[in-house]
């Protein structure tokens, strides 16, 4: 399991963790046998959200910085 | 890096309409770092879906102005809205952050240094906390925790 990116807290208690898509940026837990399937970034050395959009290396700053330029966020 | 606290108490929580926007008001890129949902109503058992997306058009609603935790911090550039009456423009499959909740439960999401929901720093980009589905509708508190 990657080091976590952001906690969960329930009345306080940490239920979960949670790890970021290093290109779209979401977050989201890491449920064994969720049957969710992630990825990885062999270019970021990071997880991915396993959607198809996130499949091209587009970091995450890259594409906020597309978005601040008026381009596609995925440009590349 | 200062940061600031934009928090609203007894928000209606209905479907798809959104509890908080924070925007971006065109200067420094803010960071999104915790955010707290919780209901001080009756306790009962109702479910929520909600989700943080992507909004490219600020909403009408009521103003929040995002209070600095140093008070000798500078005026945060991001600026917010609660009880929305037009709701911002979504941006499709932008999903920051999925969570299902029940009324009882307080919610808190902390990041971690480096792993913050980032603004887009255009003028009126930001993100919103919107209810997808829910049971029931009732009042919740909202409150989001950001640095520039």
């Amino acid at each position: 399991m990657p080091k976590e990116d952001g906690v969960i807290l329930i009345d306080g208690q940490q239920v979960g963790s949670t790890q970021q898509c290093c290109h779209c940026g979401k977050h989201f837990m890491m449920i064994k046998g969720s049957g969710r399937l992630r990825g990885h970034c062999m270019k970021c050395n990071k997880i991915t959200c396993g959607e198809i959009k996130c499949c091209a290396c587009v970091p995450y700053e890259k594409q906020i910085e597309n978005i601040e330029r008026g381009l596609p966020a995925n440009t590349v | 890096m200062p940061y600031y606290s934009v928090a609203e108490k007894s928000i209606t929580n209905a479907s798809n309409a959104t509890i908080m926007n924070l925007y971006s008001a065109g200067g420094a890129r803010s960071k999104v770092n915790n955010i707290i949902l919780s209901s001080g109503a009756t306790p009962d058992d109702q479910a929520t879906i909600f989700e943080v997306v992507r909004t490219t058009v600020s909403g009408t609603g009521t103003a929040i102005v995002p209070e600095p935790l140093d008070p000798l911090s500078v005026v945060a550039n991001a600026q917010a809205k609660h009880t929305l009456t037009v709701e911002p423009t979504e941006v499709s499959a932008s999903n920051l952050l999925v969570v299902s909740l029940n009324q009882r439960a307080t919610f808190s999401w902390l990041a971690n240094p480096g792993a913050e929901l980032k603004l887009v720093r255009t003028s009126d980009y930001g993100i919103s906390i919107v209810p997808r589905t829910i049971t029931s509708t009732y009042n919740i508190d909202c409150t989001i925790f950001f640095e520039e």
